[in-house]
């Protein structure tokens, strides 16, 4: 069953058109790659879905419902989150902040629940913080949760991103190149955590060039190339595809 | 000597309240608010204009605090949705508004000629020559429940979101989270102390007039909020006194340094407010007190 539907989705800046009749589909519990050259239009795609920029034609829908005209923080209350392929870290807050600061619909963010009711805002913050320091564990940051998060390494910055994503325990997470900028003994780890949390139920769709690492983890996959999607399928028979090759590759391979 | 310290402590403890307000829009939501001093003026004259239509003093501040919040918030609606660099624009825009009405809005605030007879605070209440001294006790005391409240707010959950919305605002959309919603709730916080502090103003030097409500009142918190570091409330305070205690303690200096008019004693105050702040811009940008933003390099 598709849970992120994309039809029929055109999208540009000033004159140039940066997405031309996109169809896409992501199915409940699925791990889904998108590849593409860079400029192909995949980060725009992430960017409509999303709601950062609107689309000029085509509908996006998320468990059925049509969300294409939903404010960006309304399509991620249906369940629907994202990384950004430069890492956007809380740079001033700890790690741990970092995290805290993703709980969804916390009591103490309202401002006389501050005053007027400092327990439950308390024991919903103990409840939080427990949440955080899992998913840090897991993550493999605990070292770091006191460390401001604008001194982290690149990698870490990514992580701390994807646990960010992950306190709010959403349905379907979009990652915009994971493995970039990750030293390659954490981009094993990095996939396994994915993988791992695909295998717990989550959908997940993935942008990324690192391909050997990709296709490694991905049942299947969707090309796209100045603007369209050109193909689709299982990684091995996508790739081997002429006009893929001819694309992505420049016919070299 | 004693009443003097009085009247610049009592001038430091209102900047003191404007300068809270403001670290709380710009150290910790990233509120780049260049018209902190048009908030100062509603409230004022809003508490000067309720006293004097008979509403007690209390009430009048109270009153002049929560409408000066409210003043904010359709300020909120329209700037928030800019970029950081408009909202200063905007938010000077606004001050001069303000200042403007203030001057031509004569059947209410008299304009140009002020407003004199403010009833002033404690008038009535305890000897005339200790009023000054309970004025300022009061301020102290009213600092440090401000003090309190607003840490209490930047530590809570809801301070974690508006420095998150300074450090990365589309991240915190990206966590399913209304920027505009936390800023103006900020916007509207800050302005209120700011309102508060007019309140002051008005009950102490019981006269308003519109050239009180100059930008410049704006930039000399700005500085205040540098110099000790917009992000540390401790740093906002020990700001404030720096500054303002030199622009009103250096007046002093002509009592024991012969041969100075005030002219140039003026000029004096400016350059070396313009030589601190380059100084601590170049060498300490975070503020005495303030904490560094992480930058990995």
């Amino acid at each position: 069953m598709s849970l992120l539907t994309v039809r029929n989705v055109s999208a540009g800046f000033g004159g140039m058109l940066a997405l031309d009749n996109v169809s896409l589909d992501l199915n409940q519990g699925e791990l889904l790659g998108l590849i593409g050259t860079n400029g192909a239009g995949k980060s725009t795609l992430f960017s409509v879905i999303t709601g950062y920029v609107p689309s000029r034609a085509g509908v996006v829908q998320f468990d059925g419902r049509d969300i294409s005209h939903m404010a960006v923080h309304t399509r991620v209350r249906q369940g629907l989150a994202r990384t950004f392929q430069v890492p956007r870290e809380f740079s001033q807050l700890t790690v741990m902040a970092n995290m805290m600061a993703a709980a969804p619909d916390a009591q103490g963010e309202k401002l006389l629940s501050i005053f007027f009711n400092p327990g439950k805002v308390q024991r919903e913050e103990e409840q939080v913080a427990d949440r955080a320091r899992d998913l840090l564990q897991f993550l493999n940051l605990s070292r770091v949760a006191d460390t401001q998060a604008g001194k982290l390494s690149g990698g870490q910055k990514k992580l701390l991103e994807l646990g960010r994503l992950l306190m709010l325990e959403p349905r379907c997470i979009m990652l915009d190149e994971p493995f970039a900028g990750v030293n390659p003994v954490l981009i094993g780890e990095l996939s396994e955590r994915i993988v791992a949390l695909n295998q717990r139920g989550m959908s997940v769709l993935i942008i990324e060039h690192n391909l050997e690492e990709l296709s490694r983890i991905v049942p299947r996959m969707y090309v796209m190339d100045r603007g369209k999607v050109i193909a689709e399928g299982k990684p091995r028979d996508v790739l081997s595809q002429d006009a893929v090759r001819e694309a992505y590759m420049g016919g070299v391979i | 000597m004693e009443s003097y310290l009085i009247a610049i402590s009592i001038g430091i403890l209102i900047y003191m309240l404007m300068a809270l307000g403001l670290s709380l829009h710009y150290g910790f939501t990233g509120l780049v608010n260049f018209g902190h001093v048009g908030f100062f003026a509603i409230g004022s004259y809003t508490s000067a204009l309720l006293a004097l239509q008979g509403v007690p003093i209390p009430l009048a501040m109270v009153g002049a605090t929560l409408l000066t919040a409210l003043a904010a918030w359709p300020l909120g609606i329209v700037a928030l949705r800019l970029g950081s660099d408009y909202l200063a624009i905007v938010t000077l825009g606004f001050s001069e508004s303000v200042r403007m009405m203030l001057q031509s809005e004569e059947w209410l605030t008299r304009g140009m000629h002020g407003l004199p007879g403010i009833p002033r605070m404690y008038e009535g209440w305890i000897p005339a020559a200790q009023i000054d001294l309970a004025i300022m006790l009061t301020l102290l005391a009213v600092n440090g429940a401000v003090f309190w409240l607003v840490t209490r707010v930047v530590k809570s959950p809801f301070g974690r979101v508006i420095e998150a919305v300074r450090d990365n605002e589309v991240a915190v959309r990206a966590l399913g989270k209304d920027p505009a919603r936390f800023k103006t709730r900020s916007l509207m916080l800050g302005a209120g102390l700011a309102g508060l502090a007019g309140a002051f103003q008005a009950h102490y030097l019981t006269f308003l007039s519109p050239e009180q409500f100059v930008p410049l009142i704006t930039f000399y918190i700005w500085i205040a909020i540098f110099v000790g570091g917009a992000n540390r409330l401790l740093g906002v305070a020990l700001g404030t006194v720096i500054m303002v205690g030199f622009l009103e303690g250096s007046r002093f200096v002509r009592d024991f340094v012969g041969g100075i008019s005030e002219v140039q004693m003026a000029s004096v105050r400016i350059w070396v407010i313009g030589m601190a702040l380059i100084l601590i811009v170049l060498y300490r940008p975070q503020g005495i007190l303030g904490t560094k933003a992480g930058k990995s390099t």
